[in-house]
Order: structure tokens, then sequence, then C-alpha cells
């Protein structure tokens, strides 16, 4: 039920759309499709309720006080020759593996068997380096394929740990 | 004529709606094709429901190819803006999903979704005559590019834009290893109370451009800026950012600008 009513802004913006096309762009159906637009969008940011697209946008919004408790697990490949490379986890963006690894550990999955339908194609396979950025800046650049295991660093404020390796297969 | 009456249907040439058509689609593509095997993610089945996620890996495949065609061909079919608006709904959130952390507004598709929603019912613009409904579509665009600097300084609450909140904001990047000169907002007061006024004064300014050319003239450039100087300072990367274009007023003419400024 609750699944319904956030995909109701979006269903009902669509059909108050088709509503002023079909009525030849009269005025009230106009007005009604601009009113609902901004009402959704308002209701989604003030009472800050997720009816994404219309969004609360929380962008970093808590306060960083206790920015000495923020944990982060970064994942770095390691080649058959133990060197490490930043991890490509195509078709996810590093930081939304990484984000994953905070929030199911310890039950980290290697990120290949997150996804269907064989080996992903690389986030640059097309647009090479105008391929758009992950929303947070990736350390190190980009990763070759190949890897045989990953590494799992954390980051807290005592430095930085190797918590886990796992091989590929 | 009313405030809002102007505001919304004053009427501009089509030349608006042409050059956010350009913007949106350029965008959209650009954070499209730079995920190409988004359709692979295995979603989660508890938001399965709410984002269509019930196809087979086959048919995701066949729909990511038809969004890609839908955004292309949006750039003159309303119909295709509809099924790119609809497409985009079902597969912007997947890379987020995985995550299940509640932002997909961070991964840049957002205002998108929203912006192809409202061309698909926008007047035919091919040798139209200038209309009161060019207006309204670029008025909502705008307010959906700007609503993540008002909703997310309500979220906030005006007490987060402190100095010394910034530099923590920075100390927490700088911990996670993504801001290579987070040392600078962590080491100079001053320059975190810059930020933070800064940032503040930006996100009341952006929904005020919407309807105010004049501040969107001061503000808007301030805002691109800063998004460029967080990218350093807090390793954070805002995808939407390019989108901040649709606030240059295109229906205006060379001639029509001279004429306001000679008088």
């Amino acid at each position: 039920m609750l699944t319904l009513l956030r995909v109701a802004p979006f269903a009902l913006l669509l059909l108050l759309g088709a509503i002023v096309v079909a009525t030849k762009w009269r005025r009230s159906a106009t007005i009604t499709f601009i009113a609902f637009f901004l009402i959704a969008s308002c209701v989604a940011g003030f009472a800050k309720r997720d009816l994404w697209p219309f969004s609360p946008y929380p962008v970093i919004a808590e306060s960083a006080e206790r920015w000495r408790e923020s944990i982060w697990y970064e994942v770095r490949a390691v080649d058959g020759h133990g060197v490490e490379h930043p991890l490509d986890v195509s078709p996810f963006t590093r930081s939304s593996y990484e984000k994953s690894l905070t929030r199911a550990w310890p039950k980290v999955q290697w990120c290949a068997r997150l996804v269907r339908g064989g080996a992903p194609i690389r986030n640059d396979y097309l647009l090479g380096a105008f391929a758009a950025p992950d929303w947070l800046l990736e350390r190190g650049g980009r990763t070759t394929a190949g890897e045989q295991t990953i590494r799992i660093y954390r980051h807290d404020v005592r430095g930085t740990s190797l918590v886990r390796e796992i091989p590929s297969q | 004529m009313s405030a809002l009456e102007r505001l919304f249907f004053s009427p501009p040439s089509a030349r608006g709606i042409v050059a956010a058509r350009i913007i949106v689609v350029a965008h959209a593509l650009w954070i499209v094709l730079s995920r190409p095997s988004l359709w692979s993610v295995n979603p989660p089945r508890d938001l399965a429901l709410r984002f269509g996620w019930l196809f087979d890996v086959a048919t995701e495949r066949v729909l990511f190819i038809v969004l890609v065609v839908a955004i292309a061909l949006a750039l003159f079919s309303r119909v295709a803006s509809l099924a790119a608006a609809v497409l985009l709904y079902h597969f912007a959130p997947l890379e987020e999903a995985l995550a299940h952390s509640g932002d997909p507004f961070m991964y840049g598709l957002t205002a998108d979704v929203l912006a192809l929603a409202v061309l698909a019912f926008v007047p035919r613009v091919r040798n139209a005559e200038p209309s009161g409904d060019f207006r309204w579509p670029i008025v909502l665009i705008r307010f959906a590019v700007a609503a993540p600097y008002l909703f997310s300084l309500v979220a906030k609450g005006i007490g987060w834009f402190t100095g010394s909140n910034i530099a923590n904001v920075a100390r927490t990047f700088d911990l996670i290893g993504v801001a290579p000169a987070a040392n600078l907002v962590i080491d100079h007061p001053v320059l975190a109370w810059l930020i933070a006024i800064g940032w503040l004064l930006v996100s009341i300014g952006m929904p005020i451009a919407v309807v105010s050319r004049r501040v969107a003239r001061f503000v808007v450039p301030i805002a691109a800026l800063a998004h460029l100087a967080a990218i350093p300072l807090f390793g954070v990367i805002w995808l939407a950012t390019p989108l901040l274009l649709l606030f240059v007023d295109y229906s205006a003419t060379p001639n029509s600008s001279a004429h306001r400024a000679s008088a």
C-alpha cells in the first residue's frame, strides 16, 4: 500500500499532463498540472517524505559533529602479481558498492554476484574518459580487469586497516 | 496580468523549450551512457513493485536500449520524452538500490526524470508563435533543478551552516580518503565560515532564481563555482551541475537584450 502511495505522485503527474494535452492546453488543466508539480515537490521536501522523483534531498544533512565515528569500507583489487588497483565495480559506482559493504557487513558479496546476465559492461566502455564519474571522488583512477582477489580496507579515525581479503572464485 | 500569470505564462519564444530539450537530453544521455549495463543490476525485491523491477534480464536489456533511443528522440518528440521519463523512473534508482541508502538524487538523474515528464506535455514548437505555454515548462524544470538546494536546506536546518560543521564535514570526507584538499577547510576556519555562509546563500538564492532573472544572474554562476570547488575540498561531485545551464534565458533575442540594456 505504501509502495503504491509513493508511486502515485509521479503517475498522477503523467495523468495530469495527458489531460493538459487532451484539452489542448486549456488554462485550467495547465494550472492544475503546474500546481500539482509544485505541491508534490513541496510535500516531499518540507514533510521530508520520499516520493521520488519528488525528493526531500537530504544531501549530507546530518550534523558532522560525530565525524570521529565515521567508518568507510574501501575495496581494492589485487592482480595476479599481488599489486593493488582500484576495483572496477561496474555497473555500480564505487560509492554505492562501498556503502553497501558498510550496510551489509559482515555479509559481503563480490560485486559480480550482484548482477545478472553475465559479465557487466564497464561503466566507461562507451564514453571513455568522458563517462560520468561517481558522485564521490574516486581514489586512484580506474582499474584493470582480471583481479584475483579483493581486499577490503576500513577507514576510521584510527587510520586505515585491512579487514578482509576475498578470493574472486 | 498578475505576477503569477507573468511568471508562468508571459509568452517567450519556443527557443527556450528547444534549449531545455537539448540540455536535458544531453545530460540524461551522458549519465545513462556512463552506466551501460545498468539493466543487469539485480534489483532488491522490496522496491520491485514501486519501480517496476519485475522483468527478466533479457527484457531489461531491451528496455534499456529503448530508453537510450527514447532519450535521444526526446529532442524532437513528446511521445519519446514521455517514454524516456517513464523508463528513467524505472532505471535511475537502480544504481542506488544496492546501497539502499535512500539517495537516488546523488546519481544525477532525478531532475532529468521530472524535466522529461514536463517536456512531454509541451505544445509543438516547430514554427510556433511565442506562447505562454512555452513559459511554464521552463519554470517547472528550473524548479526541479533548484529543489535540491531548497529542500536540502530544509533537511539540514540553518544550524548546519556553521564554520565548525563545515570543517567537520571536510574531516569526514578526509577520513574516508576522497577529499584531496580537505585540509584547506579544516585548517582555515575563515574559509570554513565563508563556505558555510556562501552555501546558505546559494541554498536560499537558487529557488529565488527560478522566479528572478536578476538573482539567477548572480546565484547560478556562484552555485556552479561552488560545485567545482566542492570536488577537491569535499570529494563530492554534484552530477546535476550541468543542468544549471537551464537558468540561462534562451528566449531573449540579442536585439531584446540590447534594447533592455539601452533602456
